[in-house]
């Protein structure tokens, strides 16, 4: 009788444990682990306490050997694996200290808008999308890497909107609009898209959008560049006649490429697309996935009965796949 | 309600896939104390600026 319930019963749900424990490590270890030695020192002493007998010695081993590869094959070194090649020489700018927008190259400023951002977003766990975790009043504990990510937004905004604002000079205004055009297209290039979204953002701020006069002195220029190529019949002259006068041209271009990428029509579709397609590393524009998640969540309850006793186990598991997945 | 459950599996899956490969850049720290220091100016103070640059025109 009693072997009977250890074959059926006792053994099926160890092994299940042990699948669980086995998977979390493999899955969670980055989130849940590695900076809690706590948890990592509970499962060792589940281990030493419940699998015991002999028949338990190889999923002991098991556990033990998944937390070994974990502290000691971290998934950075699948990536220093990956870059074999130097990173690209950076664009040093010629002075550190009060620096403009000009004094940057924009592919470099780009790059670095590139590495502050996707720091915060690779540090976003599953676990933080959840419960709308952001729109709480304890956002700053249940989904602060989240919050970093809308900070970081905001903070660029603004920034980027103080340097179109500072000089006196309308062509220095126009001059630093076409910087950063210039280096939401560069952001693209790196499949930034956070990045493209916060400089298309901060450029249709209010107090940017309304100076008429700055983006005036852009459309005429291009106007003038267009009616110089019409002139001409040859783009190649125009560039040889006007080299100067081109770039507006060219930025002009971009800003609608670009606005036309992160447009809102249907539902952000060729947004959408861009960043399905795209291959890592990248970086959404985690507006989107947020407000998703916000209608996917007002749209499910949690609970299936009135108590709030019987709980939405589908909705659960469904979020419990994402995380698996996510791995 | 399980489309929708398996639509938002899959915002944080793709969310998460894309973070498997990190960029091979070098940071540079003096841009990122220009870009992470503006001015302490809010969203007032910028239509402040803004209309001191170019003033409303009168119809």
């Amino acid at each position: 009788m009693l072997s009977e319930w250890y074959a059926n019963v006792q053994q099926p749900v160890q092994e299940s444990v042990i699948s669980v424990i086995l998977a979390w490590i493999d899955t969670f270890f980055a989130h849940d682990m590695k900076n809690n030695s706590n948890i990592v020192n509970m499962i060792l002493a589940f281990t030493d306490v419940c699998l015991t007998t002999q028949a338990d010695v190889g999923a002991k081993q098991q556990i033990r050997l998944a937390i070994a590869a974990k502290l000691f094959n971290s998934p950075l070194d699948m990536n220093e694996k990956l870059h074999r090649k130097k990173p690209p020489r950076p664009y040093t700018p010629s002075k550190t200290q009060g620096l403009r927008i000009l004094d940057i190259h924009p592919t470099e400023l780009a790059r670095q808008l590139t590495l502050m951002e996707s720091t915060i977003f690779s540090a976003i766990a599953p676990s933080e999308c959840l419960n709308q975790g952001w729109t709480k009043p304890t956002k700053h504990a249940t989904s602060p890497n989240i919050v970093a990510m809308i900070d970081h937004f905001n903070t660029v905004c603004r920034w980027l909107a103080i340097e179109i604002l500072a000089p006196e000079d309308v062509h220095d205004r126009a001059a630093a609009m076409h910087r950063l055009i210039v280096v939401a297209e560069e952001c693209r290039v790196l499949q930034n898209f956070n990045a493209v979204m916060t400089i298309l953002a901060g450029l249709q701020s209010s107090p940017v959008y309304r100076l008429k006069d700055t983006w005036a002195v852009r459309c005429r220029q291009r106007d003038r560049d267009r009616q110089r190529e019409r002139d001409t019949g040859s783009l190649v002259l125009s560039l040889m006649l006007a080299p100067r006068q081109l770039l507006p041209s060219k930025t002009w271009d971009l800003w609608e490429s670009l606005s036309a990428l992160m447009s809102v029509d249907d539902n952000y579709a060729a947004y959408r697309t861009a960043i399905r397609e795209a291959q890592p590393p990248a970086i959404p524009y985690l507006g989107i996935n947020l407000t998703d998640l916000v209608f996917i969540e007002d749209g499910n309850p949690s609970y299936l009965d009135d108590a709030n006793e019987i709980a939405n186990f589908t909705k659960v598991c469904a979020c419990e796949r994402a995380e698996c997945g996510a791995s | 309600m399980m489309a929708q459950m398996r639509y938002a599996a899959s915002v944080i899956f793709a969310m998460e896939n894309k973070k498997k490969v990190v960029y091979n850049l070098l940071p540079l720290p003096e841009i990122k104390a220009y870009i992470m220091s503006p001015l302490p100016i809010d969203d007032k103070g910028l239509m402040k600026m803004s209309l001191q640059r170019e003033p409303r025109k009168k119809r």
